[in-house]
Protein backbone atom coordinates (compact mmCIF):
# COMPACT_ATOMS: atom_id res chain seq x y z
CA UNK A 1 0.00 0.00 0.00
CA UNK A 2 2.97 2.32 0.73
CA UNK A 3 3.11 3.02 -3.20
CA UNK A 4 0.17 4.27 -2.75
CA UNK A 5 -0.34 7.87 -5.02
CA UNK A 6 -1.94 10.94 -3.37
CA UNK A 7 -4.31 10.65 -6.32
CA UNK A 8 -5.27 7.27 -5.63
CA UNK A 9 -5.83 8.05 -1.90
CA UNK A 10 -8.51 10.89 -3.30
CA UNK A 11 -9.97 8.39 -4.87
CA UNK A 12 -10.44 6.50 -2.15
CA UNK A 13 -11.37 8.67 0.36
CA UNK A 14 -13.78 10.10 -2.03
CA UNK A 15 -15.17 6.17 -2.12
CA UNK A 16 -15.58 6.11 1.15
CA UNK A 17 -16.93 9.16 1.76
CA UNK A 18 -19.60 7.97 -0.72
CA UNK A 19 -20.65 4.77 0.49
CA UNK A 20 -21.35 5.96 3.59
CA UNK A 21 -23.64 8.81 2.14
CA UNK A 22 -24.98 6.05 0.48
CA UNK A 23 -26.27 4.59 3.43
CA UNK A 24 -28.21 6.88 4.92
CA UNK A 25 -31.67 7.26 4.61
CA UNK A 26 -33.82 9.35 6.72
CA UNK A 27 -35.99 7.49 9.23
CA UNK A 28 -39.09 5.99 7.92
CA UNK A 29 -41.27 7.79 10.35
CA UNK A 30 -39.23 11.02 9.36
CA UNK A 31 -40.29 10.32 5.65
CA UNK A 32 -44.10 9.54 7.07
CA UNK A 33 -44.17 12.71 8.63
CA UNK A 34 -42.74 15.27 6.31
CA UNK A 35 -45.41 13.43 3.54
CA UNK A 36 -48.24 14.33 6.23
CA UNK A 37 -46.64 17.98 5.99
CA UNK A 38 -46.47 18.31 2.29
CA UNK A 39 -50.11 16.84 2.02
CA UNK A 40 -51.03 19.18 4.70
CA UNK A 41 -49.39 22.25 3.35
CA UNK A 42 -49.87 21.69 -0.39
CA UNK A 43 -51.65 24.37 -2.21
CA UNK A 44 -54.38 22.87 -3.52
CA UNK A 45 -55.61 21.90 0.40
CA UNK A 46 -55.17 25.67 1.30
CA UNK A 47 -57.37 26.41 -1.03
CA UNK A 48 -59.88 24.35 -0.30
CA UNK A 49 -62.34 26.26 2.29
CA UNK A 50 -63.75 23.63 4.18
CA UNK A 51 -60.00 22.31 4.46
CA UNK A 52 -59.67 21.46 8.41
CA UNK A 53 -58.70 18.68 9.95
CA UNK A 54 -60.31 17.37 12.99
CA UNK A 55 -57.13 15.56 14.99
CA UNK A 56 -54.32 17.48 13.28
CA UNK A 57 -51.73 15.88 15.92
CA UNK A 58 -53.32 12.09 14.67
CA UNK A 59 -50.98 10.45 13.08
CA UNK A 60 -51.48 6.80 12.75
CA UNK A 61 -48.55 4.63 13.29
CA UNK A 62 -49.01 1.28 10.96
CA UNK A 63 -46.20 -0.95 12.48
CA UNK A 64 -44.75 -3.43 9.94
CA UNK A 65 -44.08 -6.75 11.73
CA UNK A 66 -42.40 -8.30 8.58
CA UNK A 67 -40.03 -5.63 7.10
CA UNK A 68 -39.66 -3.72 10.06
CA UNK A 69 -40.84 -0.42 8.77
CA UNK A 70 -42.88 1.81 10.64
CA UNK A 71 -44.73 4.57 8.50
CA UNK A 72 -47.26 7.37 10.09
CA UNK A 73 -50.15 8.43 7.37
CA UNK A 74 -51.48 11.61 8.61
CA UNK A 75 -55.45 12.57 8.73
CA UNK A 76 -56.36 13.05 4.93
CA UNK A 77 -59.00 13.30 2.70
CA UNK A 78 -60.11 10.11 0.37
CA UNK A 79 -58.24 12.20 -2.31
CA UNK A 80 -55.62 12.90 -0.63
CA UNK A 81 -55.25 9.23 0.47
CA UNK A 82 -55.18 8.42 -3.07
CA UNK A 83 -52.64 10.49 -3.98
CA UNK A 84 -50.43 10.08 -1.54
CA UNK A 85 -50.09 6.61 -0.49
CA UNK A 86 -47.62 5.80 -2.93
CA UNK A 87 -45.35 8.31 -1.22
CA UNK A 88 -46.71 7.87 2.28
CA UNK A 89 -46.22 3.82 2.09
CA UNK A 90 -44.38 2.60 -1.27
CA UNK A 91 -46.01 1.52 -4.33
CA UNK A 92 -46.70 -1.89 -3.29
CA UNK A 93 -46.54 -2.85 0.60
CA UNK A 94 -45.93 -6.19 1.86
CA UNK A 95 -46.72 -5.80 5.17
CA UNK A 96 -50.23 -6.70 7.66
CA UNK A 97 -51.79 -3.95 8.92
CA UNK A 98 -49.86 -1.05 7.01
CA UNK A 99 -52.35 0.85 5.79
CA UNK A 100 -54.63 2.20 8.12
CA UNK A 101 -55.84 5.64 7.13
CA UNK A 102 -58.20 7.97 8.99
CA UNK A 103 -59.92 10.31 6.42
CA UNK A 104 -60.82 13.71 7.17
CA UNK A 105 -64.32 12.05 7.48
CA UNK A 106 -62.66 9.99 9.94
CA UNK A 107 -62.54 6.99 7.35
CA UNK A 108 -59.93 4.03 8.15
CA UNK A 109 -59.31 1.15 6.63
CA UNK A 110 -56.94 -1.45 7.54
CA UNK A 111 -55.50 -4.30 4.78
CA UNK A 112 -52.94 -6.76 4.34
CA UNK A 113 -52.01 -5.54 1.31
CA UNK A 114 -51.99 -1.69 -0.76
CA UNK A 115 -51.68 -0.92 -4.69
CA UNK A 116 -52.14 2.19 -5.62
CA UNK A 117 -52.95 2.53 -9.94
CA UNK A 118 -50.67 5.71 -10.67
CA UNK A 119 -53.11 6.11 -13.77
CA UNK A 120 -56.72 6.57 -12.08
CA UNK A 121 -55.38 7.63 -8.61
CA UNK A 122 -57.52 4.40 -7.46
CA UNK A 123 -56.25 2.46 -4.42
CA UNK A 124 -56.93 -1.25 -3.54
CA UNK A 125 -56.40 -2.59 -0.75
CA UNK A 126 -56.62 -6.42 -0.37
CA UNK A 127 -56.95 -9.29 1.86
CA UNK A 128 -58.41 -8.89 6.40
CA UNK A 129 -60.64 -5.79 4.89
CA UNK A 130 -61.67 -3.72 7.68
CA UNK A 131 -63.36 -0.57 6.97
CA UNK A 132 -65.02 2.26 9.24
CA UNK A 133 -66.97 4.78 8.08
CA UNK A 134 -68.43 6.51 11.19
CA UNK A 135 -70.74 9.40 8.87
CA UNK A 136 -72.36 6.43 7.74
CA UNK A 137 -72.64 5.11 10.71
CA UNK A 138 -70.80 1.81 9.16
CA UNK A 139 -68.27 -0.67 10.10
CA UNK A 140 -67.59 -3.42 7.98
CA UNK A 141 -65.22 -6.84 6.79
CA UNK A 142 -64.27 -8.06 3.13
CA UNK A 143 -62.07 -9.53 1.32
CA UNK A 144 -61.10 -6.31 -0.73
CA UNK A 145 -61.46 -3.15 -0.90
CA UNK A 146 -60.98 -0.18 -4.17
CA UNK A 147 -61.09 3.59 -3.71
CA UNK A 148 -62.17 5.09 -6.68
CA UNK A 149 -61.17 8.50 -7.24
CA UNK A 150 -63.16 9.45 -9.87
CA UNK A 151 -66.23 8.82 -8.36
CA UNK A 152 -65.28 9.20 -4.59
CA UNK A 153 -66.36 6.01 -3.68
CA UNK A 154 -65.69 3.08 -1.45
CA UNK A 155 -66.21 -0.49 -3.10
CA UNK A 156 -65.87 -3.51 -0.84
CA UNK A 157 -66.52 -6.92 -2.42
CA UNK A 158 -65.99 -10.37 -1.30
CA UNK A 159 -68.25 -12.10 1.88
CA UNK A 160 -68.93 -8.04 3.23
CA UNK A 161 -69.65 -8.42 6.55
CA UNK A 162 -71.64 -4.77 7.72
CA UNK A 163 -72.78 -4.11 10.75
CA UNK A 164 -75.01 -0.42 10.90
CA UNK A 165 -76.71 0.84 13.98
CA UNK A 166 -76.72 -2.53 15.72
CA UNK A 167 -77.67 -4.47 12.72
CA UNK A 168 -75.75 -7.05 11.24
CA UNK A 169 -75.80 -7.77 7.38
CA UNK A 170 -73.75 -9.80 5.15
CA UNK A 171 -73.35 -9.30 1.29
CA UNK A 172 -71.26 -9.66 -1.51
CA UNK A 173 -70.78 -5.98 -2.57
CA UNK A 174 -70.83 -2.60 -0.38
CA UNK A 175 -70.55 1.04 -1.89
CA UNK A 176 -69.96 4.11 0.01
CA UNK A 177 -70.38 7.07 -1.81
CA UNK A 178 -68.60 9.77 0.53
CA UNK A 179 -70.85 12.87 -1.08
CA UNK A 180 -73.99 10.93 0.32
CA UNK A 181 -72.35 10.35 3.53
CA UNK A 182 -74.23 6.45 2.21
CA UNK A 183 -73.80 3.07 1.79
CA UNK A 184 -75.49 0.86 -0.38
CA UNK A 185 -74.86 -3.09 0.37
CA UNK A 186 -76.02 -5.56 -2.86
CA UNK A 187 -76.69 -8.82 -3.34
CA UNK A 188 -77.31 -9.20 0.43
CA UNK A 189 -79.97 -11.81 2.20
CA UNK A 190 -81.34 -9.07 4.00
CA UNK A 191 -82.16 -5.38 3.61
CA UNK A 192 -80.79 -4.10 0.30
CA UNK A 193 -80.53 -0.73 1.01
CA UNK A 194 -78.75 1.08 4.22
CA UNK A 195 -80.65 3.86 5.41
CA UNK A 196 -78.87 7.43 5.50
CA UNK A 197 -76.88 7.82 8.05
CA UNK A 198 -78.87 10.71 9.94
CA UNK A 199 -82.04 11.98 9.95
CA UNK A 200 -82.64 16.25 9.50
CA UNK A 201 -85.30 18.25 9.40
CA UNK A 202 -85.88 22.37 9.44
CA UNK A 203 -88.60 23.75 11.63
CA UNK A 204 -89.64 27.01 13.00
CA UNK A 205 -91.05 26.84 16.99
CA UNK A 206 -92.89 29.85 17.68
CA UNK A 207 -95.48 31.01 20.73
CA UNK A 208 -94.88 30.06 24.44
CA UNK A 209 -91.34 28.36 23.87
CA UNK A 210 -87.85 29.24 26.13
CA UNK A 211 -86.20 30.26 22.56
CA UNK A 212 -88.60 30.61 19.61
CA UNK A 213 -86.96 30.55 16.01
CA UNK A 214 -85.62 28.52 13.22
CA UNK A 215 -83.97 25.01 14.07
CA UNK A 216 -82.23 22.55 12.29
CA UNK A 217 -82.70 18.87 13.67
CA UNK A 218 -80.71 16.27 13.20
CA UNK A 219 -80.22 12.96 15.33
CA UNK A 220 -79.13 9.55 14.34
CA UNK A 221 -81.34 7.03 11.78
CA UNK A 222 -82.61 4.01 12.95
CA UNK A 223 -85.44 2.07 11.72
CA UNK A 224 -87.88 3.74 14.05
CA UNK A 225 -86.21 6.86 14.43
CA UNK A 226 -87.77 10.47 13.23
CA UNK A 227 -87.46 14.34 14.29
CA UNK A 228 -90.68 14.26 16.72
CA UNK A 229 -92.46 17.25 17.48
CA UNK A 230 -91.11 16.95 21.10
CA UNK A 231 -87.59 17.16 19.99
CA UNK A 232 -88.30 19.81 18.32
CA UNK A 233 -89.83 21.88 21.23
CA UNK A 234 -87.30 20.75 23.43
CA UNK A 235 -84.86 21.96 21.00
CA UNK A 236 -86.54 25.60 21.44
CA UNK A 237 -85.63 25.24 24.96
CA UNK A 238 -89.18 23.69 26.31
CA UNK A 239 -92.76 25.20 27.25
CA UNK A 240 -93.42 28.68 29.15
CA UNK A 241 -95.10 28.43 32.41
CA UNK A 242 -98.36 29.95 30.07
CA UNK A 243 -97.77 27.34 27.52
CA UNK A 244 -100.76 25.52 26.57
CA UNK A 245 -99.83 22.24 25.77
CA UNK A 246 -103.59 20.85 24.82
CA UNK A 247 -103.68 23.18 22.30
CA UNK A 248 -100.29 22.52 19.87
CA UNK A 249 -100.29 23.23 16.15
CA UNK A 250 -98.38 22.11 13.50
CA UNK A 251 -98.48 23.85 10.43
CA UNK A 252 -97.26 21.98 7.32
CA UNK A 253 -97.16 23.01 3.51
CA UNK A 254 -98.47 19.89 1.53
CA UNK A 255 -97.30 18.93 -1.93
CA UNK A 256 -100.05 21.17 -3.52
CA UNK A 257 -98.48 24.58 -1.57
CA UNK A 258 -102.11 23.80 0.68
CA UNK A 259 -101.59 24.48 4.21
CA UNK A 260 -102.28 22.03 6.59
CA UNK A 261 -102.87 22.36 10.14
CA UNK A 262 -102.14 19.15 12.73
CA UNK A 263 -103.28 19.72 16.06
CA UNK A 264 -101.52 18.11 19.09
CA UNK A 265 -102.82 17.78 22.28
CA UNK A 266 -99.54 17.10 24.23
CA UNK A 267 -101.06 16.79 27.66
CA UNK A 268 -103.14 14.01 26.44
CA UNK A 269 -99.60 11.98 25.28
CA UNK A 270 -97.60 12.95 28.42
CA UNK A 271 -100.87 11.67 30.44
CA UNK A 272 -101.01 8.41 28.55
CA UNK A 273 -97.80 7.23 29.53
CA UNK A 274 -99.32 7.28 33.03
CA UNK A 275 -97.25 10.58 34.23
CA UNK A 276 -99.51 11.77 36.32
CA UNK A 277 -97.18 13.88 38.12
CA UNK A 278 -95.80 15.50 35.16
CA UNK A 279 -95.27 19.01 35.92
CA UNK A 280 -95.90 20.27 32.55
CA UNK A 281 -94.88 23.72 33.09
CA UNK A 282 -91.24 22.73 34.11
CA UNK A 283 -89.22 22.90 31.50
CA UNK A 284 -87.02 20.51 32.78
CA UNK A 285 -89.35 17.87 33.70
CA UNK A 286 -90.76 18.33 30.23
CA UNK A 287 -88.15 17.66 28.35
CA UNK A 288 -87.71 14.55 30.30
CA UNK A 289 -91.09 13.70 29.78
CA UNK A 290 -90.05 14.21 25.98
CA UNK A 291 -87.79 11.57 26.02
CA UNK A 292 -89.30 9.27 28.07
CA UNK A 293 -92.81 9.81 25.14
CA UNK A 294 -90.43 8.93 22.37
CA UNK A 295 -89.10 5.68 24.18
CA UNK A 296 -92.15 4.39 25.64
CA UNK A 297 -94.25 4.67 22.68
CA UNK A 298 -93.35 6.97 19.33
CA UNK A 299 -96.26 7.08 17.40
CA UNK A 300 -97.84 9.07 20.51
CA UNK A 301 -95.69 11.90 19.11
CA UNK A 302 -95.77 13.53 15.67
CA UNK A 303 -92.99 12.94 12.98
CA UNK A 304 -91.98 16.17 11.95
CA UNK A 305 -91.16 17.23 8.24
CA UNK A 306 -88.84 20.42 6.79
CA UNK A 307 -90.36 23.34 6.46
CA UNK A 308 -93.21 23.07 9.73
CA UNK A 309 -94.20 25.95 11.77
CA UNK A 310 -94.88 24.46 15.38
CA UNK A 311 -96.82 26.34 17.46
CA UNK A 312 -97.16 26.46 21.25
CA UNK A 313 -100.01 28.79 22.47
CA UNK A 314 -100.30 30.34 25.52
CA UNK A 315 -102.64 29.75 28.11
CA UNK A 316 -106.21 31.48 28.22
CA UNK A 317 -106.41 32.78 32.01
CA UNK B 1 -49.02 1.50 -28.93
CA UNK B 2 -46.03 3.83 -30.12
CA UNK B 3 -47.80 6.71 -29.49
CA UNK B 4 -48.73 5.60 -25.68
CA UNK B 5 -45.25 4.56 -25.46
CA UNK B 6 -43.65 7.51 -26.33
CA UNK B 7 -46.42 10.23 -25.02
CA UNK B 8 -44.88 10.86 -21.68
CA UNK B 9 -48.38 11.43 -20.42
CA UNK B 10 -49.42 7.94 -20.69
CA UNK B 11 -46.40 6.61 -18.72
CA UNK B 12 -46.60 5.67 -15.22
CA UNK B 13 -44.91 8.03 -12.65
CA UNK B 14 -42.10 5.64 -12.10
CA UNK B 15 -41.40 6.17 -15.85
CA UNK B 16 -41.09 9.56 -16.05
CA UNK B 17 -38.26 11.60 -15.90
CA UNK B 18 -37.96 14.28 -12.74
CA UNK B 19 -38.26 17.09 -15.53
CA UNK B 20 -41.87 15.71 -16.63
CA UNK B 21 -42.91 14.72 -13.34
CA UNK B 22 -42.17 18.46 -11.97
CA UNK B 23 -44.28 20.01 -14.81
CA UNK B 24 -47.09 17.53 -13.91
CA UNK B 25 -46.82 18.11 -10.41
CA UNK B 26 -48.12 22.13 -11.11
CA UNK B 27 -51.28 20.45 -11.21
CA UNK B 28 -51.43 16.86 -10.13
CA UNK B 29 -49.79 16.22 -6.37
CA UNK B 30 -49.45 12.68 -7.09
CA UNK B 31 -46.50 13.90 -9.39
CA UNK B 32 -44.68 15.66 -6.38
CA UNK B 33 -45.59 13.11 -4.56
CA UNK B 34 -43.19 11.03 -6.90
CA UNK B 35 -40.53 13.49 -6.99
CA UNK B 36 -40.56 13.34 -2.84
CA UNK B 37 -39.99 10.12 -3.00
CA UNK B 38 -37.28 9.73 -5.83
CA UNK B 39 -35.09 13.44 -4.31
CA UNK B 40 -36.00 12.82 -0.69
CA UNK B 41 -32.92 10.53 0.46
CA UNK B 42 -30.42 13.00 -1.27
CA UNK B 43 -32.02 16.29 -0.05
CA UNK B 44 -31.28 14.61 3.19
CA UNK B 45 -27.73 13.21 2.79
CA UNK B 46 -26.76 17.05 1.72
CA UNK B 47 -28.40 18.24 4.93
CA UNK B 48 -26.67 15.95 7.20
CA UNK B 49 -23.69 16.48 5.96
CA UNK B 50 -23.73 20.01 5.73
CA UNK B 51 -25.37 20.37 9.44
CA UNK B 52 -23.80 17.12 10.90
CA UNK B 53 -27.02 16.40 13.04
CA UNK B 54 -30.20 14.74 12.15
CA UNK B 55 -32.79 17.02 13.91
CA UNK B 56 -31.54 19.90 11.64
CA UNK B 57 -31.16 18.04 8.65
CA UNK B 58 -34.95 16.91 9.15
CA UNK B 59 -36.18 20.52 9.62
CA UNK B 60 -33.68 21.40 6.51
CA UNK B 61 -35.26 18.70 4.28
CA UNK B 62 -38.74 19.40 5.29
CA UNK B 63 -38.11 23.00 4.65
CA UNK B 64 -36.78 21.79 1.26
CA UNK B 65 -39.48 20.22 0.51
CA UNK B 66 -42.40 22.27 1.78
CA UNK B 67 -40.51 25.37 -0.28
CA UNK B 68 -40.23 22.79 -3.63
CA UNK B 69 -43.84 22.17 -3.78
CA UNK B 70 -44.83 25.88 -2.70
CA UNK B 71 -42.56 27.16 -5.76
CA UNK B 72 -43.26 24.36 -7.91
CA UNK B 73 -45.03 26.26 -10.39
CA UNK B 74 -41.78 28.56 -10.93
CA UNK B 75 -39.97 25.70 -12.28
CA UNK B 76 -39.52 26.59 -15.83
CA UNK B 77 -38.70 22.91 -16.92
CA UNK B 78 -35.82 23.97 -18.81
CA UNK B 79 -33.15 22.60 -16.34
CA UNK B 80 -32.43 19.99 -14.32
CA UNK B 81 -35.02 19.47 -11.57
CA UNK B 82 -32.55 18.04 -9.42
CA UNK B 83 -30.09 21.34 -9.71
CA UNK B 84 -33.55 23.20 -9.09
CA UNK B 85 -34.43 21.33 -5.81
CA UNK B 86 -30.67 21.30 -4.56
CA UNK B 87 -30.87 25.07 -5.21
CA UNK B 88 -33.36 25.25 -2.75
CA UNK B 89 -31.53 22.77 -0.15
CA UNK B 90 -28.75 25.03 -0.86
CA UNK B 91 -30.75 28.01 0.34
CA UNK B 92 -32.16 26.50 3.59
CA UNK B 93 -28.42 25.69 4.45
CA UNK B 94 -27.64 29.16 3.70
CA UNK B 95 -30.17 30.52 6.12
CA UNK B 96 -29.56 28.04 8.31
CA UNK B 97 -26.29 28.49 8.91
CA UNK B 98 -27.26 32.73 8.95
CA UNK B 99 -29.69 31.92 12.00
CA UNK B 100 -26.81 29.93 13.63
CA UNK B 101 -24.05 31.71 12.56
CA UNK B 102 -21.84 29.38 13.48
CA UNK B 103 -19.85 28.98 9.69
CA UNK B 104 -16.37 28.59 10.71
CA UNK B 105 -14.33 31.21 9.03
CA UNK B 106 -11.88 30.89 6.48
CA UNK B 107 -8.99 30.89 8.38
CA UNK B 108 -10.09 27.45 10.04
CA UNK B 109 -9.12 26.18 7.11
CA UNK B 110 -6.10 28.09 6.58
CA UNK B 111 -4.56 27.27 10.15
CA UNK B 112 -4.41 24.08 8.74
CA UNK B 113 -1.27 22.24 8.68
CA UNK B 114 -0.37 20.21 5.71
CA UNK B 115 0.50 16.59 7.46
CA UNK B 116 -2.33 14.83 5.86
CA UNK B 117 -1.90 10.95 6.73
CA UNK B 118 -0.27 8.98 4.44
CA UNK B 119 -2.54 7.69 1.63
CA UNK B 120 -2.15 3.92 2.46
CA UNK B 121 -3.66 4.53 5.57
CA UNK B 122 -7.09 5.84 4.10
CA UNK B 123 -7.34 2.20 2.73
CA UNK B 124 -7.09 0.99 5.72
CA UNK B 125 -9.22 3.19 7.92
CA UNK B 126 -12.82 3.02 8.32
CA UNK B 127 -14.69 6.40 8.43
CA UNK B 128 -17.68 6.88 10.31
CA UNK B 129 -20.24 9.27 9.41
CA UNK B 130 -19.78 11.36 12.57
CA UNK B 131 -16.39 11.91 11.59
CA UNK B 132 -16.74 13.01 8.02
CA UNK B 133 -19.86 15.16 9.16
CA UNK B 134 -17.23 16.65 11.83
CA UNK B 135 -14.50 17.35 9.42
CA UNK B 136 -16.72 18.81 6.79
CA UNK B 137 -18.00 21.43 9.69
CA UNK B 138 -14.17 22.54 9.43
CA UNK B 139 -14.09 23.26 5.96
CA UNK B 140 -14.44 26.57 4.51
CA UNK B 141 -18.12 27.53 3.21
CA UNK B 142 -17.79 26.74 -0.48
CA UNK B 143 -15.82 23.38 -0.45
CA UNK B 144 -18.15 22.00 2.18
CA UNK B 145 -20.84 22.68 -0.08
CA UNK B 146 -19.07 21.55 -3.34
CA UNK B 147 -18.39 18.09 -1.97
CA UNK B 148 -21.68 17.74 -0.22
CA UNK B 149 -23.34 18.61 -3.40
CA UNK B 150 -21.61 16.12 -5.28
CA UNK B 151 -20.90 13.29 -2.64
CA UNK B 152 -24.00 13.41 -0.66
CA UNK B 153 -26.38 14.81 -3.35
CA UNK B 154 -24.91 13.06 -6.19
CA UNK B 155 -24.93 15.78 -8.52
CA UNK B 156 -22.43 16.05 -11.41
CA UNK B 157 -19.93 18.94 -11.65
CA UNK B 158 -21.79 20.36 -14.04
CA UNK B 159 -25.09 20.35 -12.38
CA UNK B 160 -23.06 21.45 -9.45
CA UNK B 161 -21.73 24.18 -11.12
CA UNK B 162 -24.86 25.25 -11.53
CA UNK B 163 -26.22 25.52 -8.32
CA UNK B 164 -23.26 26.95 -7.10
CA UNK B 165 -23.22 29.50 -9.61
CA UNK B 166 -19.45 28.46 -10.47
CA UNK B 167 -17.43 27.01 -13.15
CA UNK B 168 -17.01 23.77 -13.66
CA UNK B 169 -13.35 24.09 -12.77
CA UNK B 170 -13.75 26.34 -9.79
CA UNK B 171 -15.81 23.38 -9.01
CA UNK B 172 -13.50 20.50 -9.60
CA UNK B 173 -10.67 22.66 -7.69
CA UNK B 174 -13.01 23.39 -4.53
CA UNK B 175 -13.56 19.38 -4.37
CA UNK B 176 -10.31 18.37 -4.84
CA UNK B 177 -8.89 21.27 -2.05
CA UNK B 178 -11.57 20.18 0.09
CA UNK B 179 -10.71 16.69 0.07
CA UNK B 180 -7.11 17.29 0.70
CA UNK B 181 -8.53 19.84 3.90
CA UNK B 182 -10.79 16.56 4.51
CA UNK B 183 -7.83 14.13 4.83
CA UNK B 184 -6.26 16.53 7.19
CA UNK B 185 -9.39 17.37 9.56
CA UNK B 186 -9.84 13.60 9.98
CA UNK B 187 -6.34 12.69 10.55
CA UNK B 188 -6.72 15.08 13.47
CA UNK B 189 -9.48 14.01 14.59
CA UNK B 190 -8.77 10.30 14.88
CA UNK B 191 -5.35 11.69 16.61
CA UNK B 192 -8.00 12.83 19.16
CA UNK B 193 -9.62 9.76 19.63
CA UNK B 194 -6.78 7.84 20.50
Amino acid sequence: MSNVSPNSSDAELLEQIMQIAHQIEPSPVFKAQLAAQLIQARPQARRGLNFRLRHPSVLIACASVTIGTVCLIPVMTSRQLSDWMSAAVGKKVNAQTLAQVMAERQISMTSDLVEEDSNTGNVKGKGNISFEYPDAGVKAKANEILFVKERQEFVLTGNVQLTQQGKALQGQKLICAIAQKQCSLTETSTDSRLLPSSVQVQVQVIGSVARPGRYKIEIPNTATDFVSLTQAIQTAGGVTKTADIRRVQIRRQNDDRKEQIISVNLFAALSSVGSRDIQINSRKVYNDQSRQIRSTDPSLDVKLQTGDIIEVPTAKP
Amino acid sequence: MDVLLTNPSHLSLDMKSDEVLAKEAKHRSAAFAELYQRNLNVVYRYHLARVGNIHDAQDLTAETFLAAQEAIASFSGRGQFAAWLMGIARRKTANFFRRKRSILPLEAAEQLVDDAIAPEEFAERQLSLEQITQALSYLSYDRAEAISLQLFSGLSVPETAKVMGKSEGAVKMLVSRALKDLRIHLDSLSEEKL
